[in-house]
Parts: C-alpha cells; structure tokens; sequence
C-alpha cells in the first residue's frame, strides 16, 4: 500500500505543494477512505480465493479479459517501472552519482532483497525502506510551517480560484497516483503468497487501513513541506524540487531526494512483482517469493529482465522519456477501470467469496467511487493526450 | 545460425503457443454467472477500451500527418 507514494506519486506531491498551497490537504485526506475501500477488496477476495487478480480474471471472465488484463499490466508495470528509475537516478544525480551506478546498485537491491526464498524476509527488509519515506514528517516540522494555516486552510475544504483546469488535472493526478492499476494485482498475490487465511482478513483489514493513512500521510507531509518553502514556484519533477530546496535547508533539500529515491525503489520492487506474480499465476510458473531462485527461475528471470528493460531505457541518451512518462498515465487508464470493475464483479459472486460477499452498502460506495475514478482517471488521460482540449 | 540454434528457437516458440493454447483451453468457460448486470458492465467496459484506443489511433494520426 505504501509504494502507492512511487517517484510518480512523490512527484505529483511535491509540485501540488507548491503550486496549490496548504489548500490541497483535504483532498488528500478524502483519498484515505477510497484507497481503504478499494485495497480491502483485494484482501477479501486474496484470502479467501487463494488466487491472485490476473488467474481470478482468467477464471472468471475467460481468456479475452485474461489475456487484455495481464498484457496490459505487464506494459503498464515496464513503463511505470521507467518512471521509477527515473526518480531514483534524479533523486541520486543530486548527491553526483551517475546514473549507471544509481540503475546497477537498484536492480542488484531490488533483486537482493527477493532471493532469500522467505516472504517474511522480505517484508520485513521492505518495511525498512517504507520507514525511509517517513523522512518527510521530521522534515515537515523542520520547515516550521504555520499550523494554524495547515489546519485552517488544509482541513476545510475551499478551492483556491475556483475550479480552474489546472485544478482539475492536479485532483485528477493526485487520485491517479493513490489509486494505481498494479496495486490491486500486487496486493491481492501478495495476501496469497503470504498464505493469509479468513482468519487473517481482520488483521490485513487494520494493515490496509494504516497503510493506506501511511500513504496519505507522507503526501500531505511533502505538501506542507513545498508550500511552506516554495509557494507558487514552478517546478515539475521531484528532484527538482529538492533541487529549489537545497539552498534554502539544506537537510530538508536532502530529505526530499532521499524520499525521492526510496519512493522510486518501494515503486520499482512492489510493480515488478505484480507482474512476475500475475504471469506466474496464469502460466503455472513456481511463483513465490517463498521459493529460491532454483526453485522459482521463470518468475526471477522474468523480474530481472524487467528490471534491466526499464534500467537500460533510462540510461539510453536522448530516450523519449516525457513521451513515456504520458503514455505510462494513458495505458494505465486502460487497466485501471477493467481491473477495479472485476474486482468488484468478483466480491459479488456468493458462490466464490461466500459470506465475505460485498453487502449491499458496500457495493454502492465501491460503484461510486469506481465510477468517479473511471471518469476522472480518464478525464487525466485524454488532458494528458490533446492538453489543448483543456485550454492547456 | 546453426541447425541447433535455429531448432532451440522453433522448439521455444512451439512450447509457448502450446503454452497458451493450453490456458486459453483451460480458462476457456467464464466461471462468472452472466447475470445481465454483469453481461452489461462487460459491454460497457468493451465499449471504453474501444474509445480509448480510439483516441490513442487519433492522436497517432494527428501526430503523425
């Protein structure tokens, strides 16, 4: 839950700081409800199929929606997985190092981390680099913002000059970076993987929950960070923000690029095995982050060549990293409504889910929210396309 | 290329089509009960797919011409 804040979303933060203010903090605290209600889905579905969200399509929908499912999460997975190289090598060139050493020294982490053969191991190394991204809550309180202003201008809700465009494409961007296509494929093989059973759900319940205030958390802690510091600043990446903020503090300048590189490499680790977990599922691979490389080579090897695929296009000269960086938003706008519109279709089968079933409140709220993210995260895909038919 | 490079290559690509022959066989029933609100949704999400790569060829056209 917590790699939801990626380079992308730490990006997306940073620049809605600065350019919004303190007025952008409710809306993230509206987005804490509608990442719980769509996490807690795959929780319940996870724990009681036993199955991940790609063979469930499958099972379910048949080969078309199977096929259209895991393709798109595997292209979408690649160009994200660019994007959060992308943050890392930034984030890093910040502090001198080249951008070759910052692509080796990720994938030999990322891989390094997964080959101990015990999912607990992991996890637990993963939830060192989660504690990492809490660097942007000290940080906040070295900024010494003025909390009267965060609480009055953060926590009532007002839109600063009214619902403009740019307004709009920031919510839209902000909902887009909370709810992403490969978290609900990732959570719900990871609930598998760990072996969490009915039991469990109670307890997975309460991890989503913090996870998902975790996430906002940190966002709105960057948010306070950039307005506070450089309100009304044009700036478009995370990097360089840290960048503008060196010279004003030069711990929290450093805080930020740190963050920055954490989010990126949480991003990069939790997106790959989305994918590796999701083909594995469907095509019988050994698939478990419980199995050693000898035991599970397909889902290793196609992780590493993963990995080296968004590395080396990052370390191309002159690579249309901009045009990947939209068309990453735009294919993930493909996934994200069949995946969450699945999802929701799945917890309403009795004869799969039995008592876990959606009851009928919950079908209403999750149809809300699914129908609001489909026509906003869309609304963001075609701004992103023709920018010009939104006055851009 | 060799004889035994060119027959590792076509005994890989045949495993895979068979591969995929084999899921499409084994997923090839939808388990879902297609009651006609789920019938509906599936139209509804053919229908969206069909718009965005709409989009997505015009916008190769314009960028293109």
């Amino acid at each position: 839950m917590i790699a939801d804040n990626d380079a992308g979303g730490i990006t997306t933060y940073a620049v809605t700081g600065s350019k919004f203010g303190f007025s952008f903090i409710w809306i993230e605290l509206l987005l804490l409800p509608i990442a719980y209600i769509c996490q807690e889905m795959t929780v319940r579905l996870g724990a009681i199929t036993k199955r991940g969200h790609a063979e469930a399509i499958f099972d379910a929908f048949g080969p078309f929606w199977g096929w259209f499912s895991l393709l798109d999460l595997t292209l979408t997975d690649i160009l994200t997985m660019v994007t959060e190289f992308i943050g890392m090598t930034a984030a890093l060139s910040i502090f001198g190092i080249p951008t070759i050493v910052t692509v080796i020294i990720a994938i030999i982490l990322i891989m390094g981390i997964t080959i101990s053969g015990r999912y607990w191991t992991w996890e637990k190394i993963v939830l060192i680099f989660c504690l990492v991204n809490l660097i942007y809550a000290p940080a906040a309180f070295l900024v010494n913002p003025n909390w009267s202003d965060v609480l009055h201008l953060g926590v009532i809700p007002s839109i600063p000059g009214g619902i403009t465009n740019a307004f709009f494409f920031f919510v839209m961007a902000n909902i887009g970076t909370t709810i992403a296509p490969w978290m609900v494929f990732f959570q719900q093989s990871a609930i598998v993987d760990k072996g969490l059973k009915e039991k469990d759900i109670i307890w997975e319940r309460l991890d989503t929950f913090l996870g998902s205030c975790w996430t906002v958390l940190i966002g709105i802690f960057l948010i306070i960070i950039t307005a506070t510091l450089i309100p009304g600043s044009t700036v478009e990446s995370a990097s360089e923000v840290a960048i503008k903020l060196l010279p004003i503090n030069r711990i929290v300048g450093t805080a930020v690029a740190v963050g920055l590189f954490d989010a990126g490499f949480l991003g990069a680790v939790c997106i790959s095995l989305a994918s590796s977990w999701a083909l594995g599922e469907v095509f019988g691979w050994s698939h478990s982050l419980n199995n050693k490389v000898t035991q599970a080579p397909w889902f290793y090897i196609f992780r590493f060549v993963v990995l080296c695929i968004a590395g080396t296009i990052v370390l191309i000269p002159n690579a249309p990293l901009v045009i990947i960086t939209l068309f990453v938003q735009v294919i993930a706008v493909t996934l994200l409504p069949a995946a969450l519109t699945f999802l929701l279709l799945l917890l309403n089968q009795e004869k799969e889910v039995g008592k876990y079933k959606n009851t009928l409140s919950q079908n209403i709220l999750a149809s809300i929210i699914i129908l609001v993210i489909i026509i906003l995260s869309t609304l963001y895909a075609v701004s992103a396309l023709f920018p010009q038919w939104f006055g851009g | 290329m060799s004889g035994i490079e060119t027959e590792k290559k076509t005994g890989y690509w045949t495993r895979l089509t068979t591969k995929i022959i084999e899921i499409n066989d084994k997923y090839k029933t939808p388990k879902i009960h297609m009651s006609p609100a789920v019938k509906f949704t599936l139209l509804m999400l053919r229908i969206y797919l069909l718009f965005l790569v709409s989009l997505l060829i015009y916008k190769f056209i314009t960028t293109v011409t």
